[in-house]
């Protein structure tokens, strides 16, 4: 083994989890390369050796402390039951219709001049523009590929490589709509879920949303979707909220996701 | 399915059933105390930490995301406290030694300072490296994961986790050595 095969096993040599032929072939490398014995003995420096089963933990007096904590933020909450109520109030005053049609003035006035302005420019960024589209189709095209993949992890990586993307092809999205709906790893569905919320102005992915919020029957899914319904302001999940504080199958915690969820949406 | 029960408890915490935390804190207590035990090789310390992580949990618990991973979390909370400690006492560690570990005489003075600076020059070190080569050894020599827990959460092959732990400790070496 050369030096650098031999680097490789160092880590596992210093916690000391390596087996009897490992541990023989770092130790008769270190022993020759002086350059090896030199890193070695840096690293043993840095990281002193720490056998964790000669460890005492101080449960019982971190326990104590703990409770103490938890109690007395129990109590805060006590005295101060609903910060949240501020917020709807705000929210109720940003709903009045003389803002929302003050709004609107402005929303129209700042489009002409951003309209005028992307005019005026259109002839220079064509070229780029058809360019960067290439490589997007490029990219997208990859990315398919990807979501192919056996391993968890490739396919989440997948998926968040996807957020990335400013407009990504409608075909890349079905794709996330597929994996919400059928991949067999909750972790895989609930960062679809994620980067499928950054495309809720697409009326298909609020409708494929809305649709697995009715049929996911995983707690942490169900919660998460809940979450973009509001975060999103997606009125029709107010039906499937309802039906979710109805059905006594589901988790205690999810009812209280759609009961909060129920009242901001109803506002 | 015991991680997703995990993560169901603290959204339950968020929800504002305090108790939900309790669990939590049975659970993970040990492996935080293990961890800043191992940055720090100080009890004292470690147990300070330990108890403000939780503290610190229960009062930013609004801050927990829908969807998040929480041993993922609690160990980002639990990383950013050590940082948050070494950078306040960054001073007081390099001109005091703390009157409270001198008590024992059977440890040398000299012993005890050696391992001040040498826990004060890992943090400095840790801190000057960039962040994904501090990520992996935080979870490698710190936080106790092994090679195979740390690629399923990063989503890379074992392979290219012990080069990129390899990587991370040389330059580490080479930033620690200046410093020292």
């Amino acid at each position: 083994m050369n030096c650098e095969e031999i680097k490789l096993l160092f880590v596992d040599f210093l916690d000391n989890t390596l087996n009897d032929e490992d541990k023989a072939k770092v130790e008769r490398h270190i022993e020759k390369c002086n350059s090896c014995q030199k890193e070695i003995q840096d690293l043993q420096y840095i990281f002193p050796e720490i056998d964790d089963k000669s460890i005492e933990i101080p449960s019982d007096e971190i326990r104590k402390n703990f409770y103490e904590i938890l109690e007395n933020e129990k109590q805060i909450q006590s005295q101060f039951p609903n910060i949240k109520t501020k917020n709807k109030k705000t929210i109720r005053f940003f709903n009045s219709p003389a803002l929302r049609i003050a709004a609107s003035f402005i929303i129209l006035i700042v489009g002409y001049g951003i309209g005028f302005y992307v005019q005026s420019k259109t002839v220079e960024t064509e070229a780029i523009n058809e360019l960067k589209n290439h490589v997007s189709e490029m990219k997208q095209f990859v990315m398919m590929h990807e979501s192919q993949k056996s391993s968890a992890s490739e396919r989440i990586n997948f998926v968040n490589g996807i957020e990335e993307m400013p407009d990504p092809d409608i075909n890349v999205i079905r794709n996330l709509i597929h994996l919400m709906n059928t991949d067999e790893n909750d972790n895989v569905r609930l960062a679809s879920i994620s980067a499928l919320s950054k495309f809720g102005h697409i009326s298909e992915v609020r409708d494929e949303l809305l649709t697995a919020l009715r049929n996911q029957k995983e707690p942490m899914i169900q919660i998460k979707l809940i979450d973009v319904m509001v975060k999103l302001e997606e009125k029709r999940a107010l039906k499937p909220f309802r039906q979710i504080i109805n059905n006594e199958e589901n988790n205690k915690i999810v009812k209280n996701y759609a009961v909060k969820g129920y009242e901001y949406l109803s506002i | 399915m015991d991680k997703i029960k995990d993560e169901l408890l603290m959204l339950s915490v968020k929800q504002g059933d305090l108790d939900s935390m309790a669990p939590l804190f049975e659970k993970y207590h040990a492996s935080v105390y293990l961890y800043y035990f191992r940055c720090t090789g100080d009890e004292e310390l470690s147990k300070d930490m330990c108890q403000n992580l939780f503290a610190r949990v229960l009062k930013f618990r609004h801050a927990f995301p829908e969807g998040a991973n929480f041993r993922g979390w609690l160990f980002v909370v639990a990383r950013n406290l050590k940082y948050d400690h070494y950078r306040k006492n960054k001073n007081i560690i390099n001109n005091t030694i703390r009157t409270d570990e001198i008590k024992d005489e059977t440890v040398t003075n000299a012993e005890e300072i050696d391992n001040h600076e040498r826990t004060q020059i890992l943090y400095e070190a840790l801190d000057k490296l960039k962040p994904e080569y501090r990520d992996i050894l935080e979870m490698a020599k710190f936080e106790g994961l092994k090679y195979e827990e740390i690629s399923k959460l990063n989503g890379s092959s074992v392979g290219a986790v012990k080069l990129k732990v390899h990587r991370a400790m040389n330059k580490l070496r080479e930033i620690y050595f200046e410093i020292a």
